[in-house]
């Protein structure tokens, strides 16, 4: 067998020449023929940096520090401006898992994008859990280094470039993708027609505190809904809307003069109060409701109200015409100041799902 | 074709020579057509061809790793040395090769590191030299001229002159390219390509009527030369924002 590199007559069976230590194995290996083409956009920043890099390398040299101070010039181009480039020209190889994949490591690639995502939306199903929260946004964003340190540290061989490698993946990932995801997703959220998980601040039964409820900015109340009020921060559902009129009538909550579909046990309406529902503005209770004819729940641990109803369990206390005339914030908010309807809830588990 | 004649024989011969045409001595052949003719693209592809038939020919990983450089795409072309170098391993020219790339990213100790190595094999050869002359001149020191010197010596291809006349101008030394670009000149009179190279070297450094000449030269051997004509149309100062750009220092 002779080698193709150097013509030595290597032995029979050998996979690398003697002499030259060309890998003779390679000659029917079905190794690929086609270079790597550098991308329009690399084509048009990289060659200032070379140039820049090539008029610095002589000064360099000549003042001293050359032999050191190359490398490190080297470092930047190689470890920095190149993945960067290429990350910008194909953005997709953002995503984790998909430099594994164009690399034809398919499996592993696309698992690795499988639990990413898993591991974000439990994140976000459980984001009103810091610990548990922080966690699991760790474990995804260690998980996407990785993914990107396959796409430009691994090739690199000293610590320097390394070290340089995992500092540019973590610039990338917080520049490139975390915060121009945070960005947009607070610019989405600010413009209100996004889902946006929510921590129950306090008990509001069925809501309990530390819940996680899922909040539809976009949603304009309706009847029936759980909503959430600005100021103050609580959670109400809405029992009518402006117009209309609300009575309470032996123990019924009447809208309309009809029977409401949401009955209220907790805080109801005081017997005989009567009034509109005036313009911009709607009723609501708290969120707890039961069909009418139908049984109150069982009554829940209630906080104990302060003055003059400190003898009683707060939530039995009825909502009277002066409670709705001085707190009208409470019972009769303003549309503008409702942040959103609650559609669902994502923690705990054994309560996911959505609210009606 | 007339009645009479049989086409069995023709279509025999056909097929006999049709393999041996394309192997992967007849891409390389292509592909250094190309290369001559300044089309530095068609020639990487023609090199790629070749290796498809034959990824033995350390021709043609070079011509790749030679034609990545031309095309300036400098960190492609470091990384399909060292895949060469994984195949043949402390092959001269692809070390030299690879040596380019890197001296023409500016990692110059890194770039003379491999030419190191590439001088230090057996053998001779003119690329080997032209590199070296290549990284002193990045390195602004003394000396490119005798490694550019002794490249021509060892061979008398014009090709040899006008790689060191486009390496000269790559590093603006428009000067030192116009003497290399001059002896390619002598050397392939009828290649359109020395006296474009020419003409730009006289361009850059402002000699505007015999860049001129040179342009007109370069349609007289190939009429369907664009660059060229575009050239000769703007004067051979190449236009009234090239001369202001030069009044800036640019090229």
């Amino acid at each position: 067998m002779q080698c193709f590199s150097c013509g030595f007559n290597a032995m029979p069976g050998s996979t690398s020449c003697g002499r030259c230590g060309a890998n003779l194995s390679l000659a029917k290996a079905p190794i690929p023929v086609t270079p790597p083409r550098a991308g329009a956009v690399a084509k048009r920043i990289l060659p200032g940096w070379w140039a820049l890099n090539r008029r610095m390398a002589p000064l360099l040299l000549r003042i001293g520090i050359g032999e050191a101070a190359l490398p490190a010039l080297a470092v930047p181009l190689e470890v920095v401006v190149r993945p960067l480039i290429a990350m910008v020209q194909r953005p997709v190889s953002l995503l984790p898992g998909v430099p594994f994949i164009v690399a034809g490591h398919r499996a592993p690639g696309w698992l690795l994008l499988a639990v990413w995502i898993a591991v974000m939306l439990l994140a976000l199903m459980l984001h009103g859990l810091p610990v548990i929260f922080l966690l699991l946004v760790g474990g995804a964003i260690a998980l996407h280094a990785a993914s990107a340190l396959q796409a430009t540290g691994l090739a690199y061989r000293s610590v320097g470039a390394r070290l340089a490698g995992i500092v540019t993946c973590a610039v990338m990932l917080l520049g490139l993708f975390y915060l121009p995801l945070g960005w947009g997703t607070m610019r989405i959220v600010g413009g209100g027609w996004w889902v946006v998980p929510v921590r129950v601040p306090a008990s509001f039964p069925p809501f309990a505190e530390g819940d996680i409820i899922w909040l539809d900015r976009s949603a304009k109340p309706n009847l029936g809904d759980v909503v959430v009020t600005f100021r103050p921060q609580t959670l109400r559902r809405v029992r009518a809307l402006a117009g209309q009129e609300v009575a309470m009538i032996d123990g019924v909550l009447l809208v309309d003069d009809v029977p409401s579909p949401w009955q209220s046990a907790l805080r109801p309406l005081a017997e005989g109060v009567r009034f509109t529902v005036p313009d911009g503005r709607c009723f609501v209770l708290l969120p707890e409701s039961y069909p009418p004819g139908g049984t109150p729940p069982a009554p829940t641990p209630q906080p104990t109200g302060g003055w003059p109803y400190n003898r009683q369990p707060m939530w039995t206390v009825v909502v009277g015409e002066r409670e709705i005339r001085d707190a009208g914030g409470n019972w009769l908010p303003s549309l503008g100041s409702i942040e959103g309807r609650i559609v669902g809830r994502s923690y705990p588990l054994s309560r996911f799902g959505r609210i009606e | 074709m007339p009645e009479d004649e049989d086409p069995q024989p023709r279509r025999a011969a056909a097929a006999a020579t049709a393999p041996a045409e394309k192997d992967a001595a007849h891409w390389l052949r292509l592909a250094d057509e190309q290369r001559r003719a300044g089309s530095h693209e068609s020639a990487l592809r023609f090199y790629s061809r070749s290796l498809e038939v034959d990824r033995t020919a350390v021709t043609g990983w070079l011509g790749q790793v030679q034609m990545l450089v031309q095309l300036g795409e400098y960190p492609q072309a470091d990384v399909w040395a060292k895949k060469a170098l994984e195949i043949f391993p402390q092959h001269a020219e692809i070390l030299s090769a690879g040596g380019q790339a890197k001296c023409r990213m500016g990692a110059l100790p890194e770039a003379l590191v491999m030419s190191d190595g590439a001088l230090a094999r057996p053998g001779e050869s003119a690329y080997r030299w032209l590199v070296r002359g290549e990284i002193i001149l990045a390195q602004r020191e003394r000396g490119d001229d005798h490694c550019f010197d002794k490249a021509l010596i060892l061979d008398r291809d014009w090709l040899v002159p006008l790689e060191a006349a486009t390496a000269c101008l790559f590093h603006n030394a428009p000067a030192k390219a116009l003497k290399r670009a001059q002896e390619a000149v002598e050397r392939g009179p009828t290649s359109p390509r020395c006296w474009f190279v020419q003409g730009e070297c006289q361009q850059r450094l402002g000699m505007d009527s015999a860049a001129l000449k040179s342009f007109s030269r370069v349609l007289e051997l190939s009429p369907q030369h664009l660059e060229a004509r575009g050239r000769v149309t703007a004067g051979g100062g190449g236009g009234m924002w090239r001369r202001l750009g030069r009044l800036f220092g640019g090229r």
